[in-house]
């Protein structure tokens, strides 16, 4: 009786919420019906794509940093690490950049940080130093602002270490060589997709190459 | 087919890095040879500085025997007969399965020497070696150094894409989730739309 005094007192409110619900439910209907074909056509290729998607996506990483023995007579790794330790922190002050830093560039490691090369030598060791990170805003983003002089930082638990810039280039992501490899000079050389702007894979590489400053 | 492929791939500049020739071998004669250039298939294939450091590291990590070093080289040999024996200067090149998994068990085999297991990325081009199953080393064979016989340079040759690590994706799965809040969002506005018109 209360249902229907209601009801009598106002049936065009409870219509319109019947309607609208019942809208609901057949675009609902409609979309999984939509969702359902899209997985039987494509359903492969959807989950490569979520894969990769997962893979990229940035996560924040909690684990420590791992200690690594050095030898300073030797000035090399005593023990290497395997791919993805967390061993350090790399830090540009003037850009408001400091991020954990791993061993290895797989980009399960990049979703977490900056990655080094493991075709490069350790900070410390005087060679070639080869680190990479995503171009998004909270990690490397603003690494195309850096400027000649700027100094970048890897604190690592068996050392300190400061790198001064002098030379920035972008370069094609084919051009391997632009990376040289060297033990006769320390030299650091991060970086990050370019343009930084837009999403998606890029076909250049914005690159920093600093030198070690010895104090 | 494409796995057996960069298996092969793999399983060739694996030992190409990891094997030596002849007899008894040192370990400092298994290093040297791995970081002298090597024909095979009639090509030269000369070392890249960041695959040099590599091995550096394996064999700093890595207390290898002679023993080993003798018998990472037989399979360093074996494997480099086959190649040529078949004509391949890499996996890319070797025609059947049966080859290409041939050229994979020698890779398995020689990682097998220094307790390592070989696996292999295809879609990245490269050879992941595992020790405790951890990874400890990656070799990518989509980038290759090839020196011309004629006039002795050496030339980059590129055959993966990236050569760089990925570094330009974001926050693609926040776009995503965005753009489905924003069909359902539509969706239920459109729906609520209809009923007031009605």
């Amino acid at each position: 009786m209360h249902n229907s005094i209601a009801k009598n007192n106002n049936p065009v409110f409870w219509k319109a919420i019947e309607a609208i619900i019942i809208d609901i439910i057949v675009a609902s209907i409609g979309i999984i019906i939509i969702i359902l074909a899209i997985k039987l056509l494509f359903g492969k290729q959807i989950k490569t794509a979520i894969d990769y998607v997962d893979v990229v996506s940035l996560k924040t990483d909690s684990t420590i940093v791992k200690d690594i023995k050095f030898d300073k007579k030797t000035e090399s790794i005593v023990s290497y690490p395997e791919y993805g330790t967390r061993y350090g922190n790399i830090r540009i002050e003037s850009l408001g950049i400091s991020l954990p830093l791993y061993f290895g560039d797989k980009l399960t490691y990049l979703r977490y940080g900056v990655g080094q090369s493991s075709g490069s030598y350790f900070p410390g060791e005087g060679g070639s130093i080869i680190c990479m990170g995503h171009n998004n805003r909270t990690f490397l983003y603003d690494l195309p602002k850096i400027k000649n002089d700027a100094i970048i930082e890897i604190n690592t638990t068996y050392g300190d270490f400061r790198y001064k810039v002098y030379q920035t280039k972008i370069v094609d992501m084919y051009d391997v060589d632009e990376l040289t490899v060297q033990k006769e000079k320390e030299i650091l050389m991060l970086y990050t997709c370019y343009p930084v702007e837009t999403l998606g894979d890029k076909k250049e590489r914005f690159v920093v190459y600093a030198e070690r400053v010895y104090e | 087919m494409k796995k057996v492929l960069s298996t092969m791939l793999i399983a060739v500049l694996a030992i190409f890095m990891l094997g030596t020739i002849s007899n008894a071998t040192t370990k400092a004669e298994l290093e040297s040879y791995m970081l002298s250039e090597k024909t095979i298939g009639g090509k030269t294939y000369v070392i890249r500085d960041t695959d040099k450091v590599k091995l550096e590291k394996l064999f700093a990590n890595n207390n290898i025997t002679d023993e080993q070093a003798t018998k990472i080289k037989a399979v360093a040999d074996k494997a480099i007969a086959f190649m040529n024996e078949n004509g391949a200067s890499t996996p890319d090149e070797l025609k059947t399965t049966a080859q290409k998994q041939q050229l994979l068990a020698y890779a398995q085999e020689a990682a097998s020497v220094l307790g390592l297991t070989a696996n292999y990325d295809t879609s990245a081009k490269r050879l992941d070696l595992y020790k405790d199953g951890k990874l400890i080393e990656s070799f990518s064979w989509g980038v290759l150094k090839v020196k011309d016989s004629k006039t002795g340079t050496t030339k980059t040759v590129v055959t993966t894409e990236p050569s760089f690590a990925k570094t330009g994706s974001t926050n693609y799965i926040y776009a995503i989730a965005a753009g489905l809040v924003l069909i359902a969002g539509t969706t239920l506005v459109i729906a609520r739309k209809k009923n007031a018109n009605a």
